[in-house]
């Protein structure tokens, strides 16, 4: 077990977050900035109950257990980022 | 084959004699589902080379039909013996054999003419059956001997049939001037078993085989066979896949996975979901063993494997149908899915008939078919092409 990490990602491992792009999501850890990597721990997670809304929300990832839905690589590495400088100032 | 009482598990190996193409031996096995029956018939024809293959596949493929029709073992006998064309060198018309047929009981009746002895054995000794000697005249004037027996199996047991180039293997070796001998075969048999009581079928024709060829120096002098069949409890293994209909029976599946004797395997992130709610138990999800194709499979205690749904069967369903031999490559979830498949006996599906709305959508970049379809295809091919017995329950 890791040690408790400040920023906890967990991404959907259902079959629908998987196809819309959830897959490539598993790689997070290769895009993380530098200063970032020691404070983030991902982990994947059972299907989050989302797939069965009309929107399109997928790929589904909870960061300290908030929900960003339509989650990308990109869109990932921003909000930590985000939440990280808003913690500094 | 089931059989009420044990599995039966049937294994064959075999190899030509050095220098030739094809096999003087013949062994084919034939499982009749609805009768429950396994039939054997081990033929060894008179020379080697196609002459040989041709004598024996037709002893063989005659022992079996008659057997499956079930004429009687005598009448088949005969007729084997009169319908054989005569060699035009040596005059004789010539193939040995050795029929078994195990019914639904597992009584085992045995016809043996001219082979090695069967072999049964059962907890560190042989068994040796009442026979019955009929002798049955033939065209070329030599009267020929047949022995016939009939044995009740018990489970555990293990059913040892050859051709004579096992056990005249290292004939005129120093320590064995007159080969192998049964009764060396027969201590080798022993000494495997104790060493390894749970050894597979397969496992013990192959090692039987090692040992003969070792015995000719490698290369033998004689067609060589070995079958080998053993009686023991099947290995089970339940599958459970998708939510069933009822919110209600979610508590009823979860009993029934944990209570299970055998292997486990979950299939589907919400069916897992259930079971982990139902059994209070954690998932887990190693993400760090990552394989681009599947979603990553799940852990949880008490239970074998768990993986994604509907794409992982749909993989799984691939491999089955393109595999030939029992081996697979690959350490993938769906690799390993089909390893356990195939290292069962009787595998129970429990299969979820909720359809889940989200895979409905024709919009999606991947087709999603139905589960239900998927686990029919699925139990078919290990019905079908690997003799595994099914039982599929929709909830």
């Amino acid at each position: 077990m890791q040690a408790k990490t400040k920023y906890k990602v967990e991404i959907c491992c259902g079959t629908m977050c998987y196809i819309m792009g959830g897959a490539d999501l598993h790689l997070l850890n290769d895009y993380l900035p530098a200063a970032l990597r020691q404070l983030v721990s991902i982990e994947g997670a059972p299907c989050f109950g989302n797939c069965d809304t009309h929107e399109k929300i997928h790929p589904c990832v909870r960061i300290n257990g908030v929900e960003l839905p339509n989650a990308s690589t990109r869109k990932i590495v921003d909000k930590l980022i985000i939440l990280e400088n808003n913690d500094l100032l | 084959m089931h059989n009420r009482h044990f599995y039966i598990e049937a294994e064959l190996c075999q190899e030509h004699k050095a220098m030739q193409n094809v096999c003087g031996d013949a062994c084919e096995s034939r499982k009749l589902k609805e009768e429950d029956r396994l039939i054997t018939v081990l033929s060894d024809g008179l020379g080697s080379g196609v002459k040989a293959n041709i004598l024996a596949t037709m002893t063989t493929s005659m022992a079996l039909q008659f057997t499956a029709k079930n004429d009687p073992l005598e009448r088949t006998s005969e007729f084997i013996m009169k319908a054989l064309p005569v060699d035009s060198k040596r005059q004789i018309s010539y193939s040995t054999f050795s029929i078994l047929d195990i019914n639904c009981f597992g009584d085992a009746s045995l016809v043996e003419f001219d082979n090695p002895p069967v072999l049964i054995y059962r907890r560190g000794r042989f068994v040796i059956p009442d026979q019955s000697v009929k002798t049955i005249s033939r065209s070329d004037g030599m009267d020929a001997k047949v022995l016939y027996s009939k044995v009740e199996l018990k489970k555990e047991d293990r059913i040892i049939m050859v051709s004579d180039g096992i056990t005249q293997s290292g004939m005129g070796n120093i320590h064995t001037p007159f080969g192998w001998g049964i009764d060396g075969l027969k201590t080798f048999i022993q000494q495997n078993i104790q060493s390894n009581p749970n050894i597979s079928a397969r496992q013990l024709a192959r090692k039987i085989m090692q040992r003969a060829k070792t015995n000719d120096k490698g290369s033998f002098t004689d067609d060589a066979s070995c079958q080998v069949i053993y009686c023991r409890e099947p290995r089970k293994l339940v599958l459970a896949s998708g939510p069933p209909y009822y919110k209600n029976c979610d508590k009823e599946l979860a009993e029934r996975i944990d209570s299970f004797q055998g292997k486990k395997i979950i299939c589907g992130g919400t069916t897992s979901k259930i079971i982990s709610r139902e059994l209070k138990r954690d998932i887990a999800i190693e993400l760090n063993n990552y394989k681009p194709d599947l979603p990553p499979v799940a852990e949880m205690s008490g239970i074998d494997l768990i993986t994604e749904g509907i794409l992982t069967l749909g993989k799984v369903s691939a491999i089955l149908e393109n595999i030939s031999n029992n081996t697979v490559k690959g350490t993938g979830p769906a690799e390993q899915m089909v390893r356990m498949f195939l290292d069962s006996d009787s595998i129970l599906i429990l299969a979820g008939t909720q359809i889940n709305n989200a895979h409905q959508d024709p919009n999606l970049p991947v087709e999603l078919e139905i589960r239900r379809n998927v686990i029919k295809k699925i139990a078919s091919i290990l019905e079908e092409k690997f003799f595994k017995t099914i039982e599929i329950e929709y909830l």
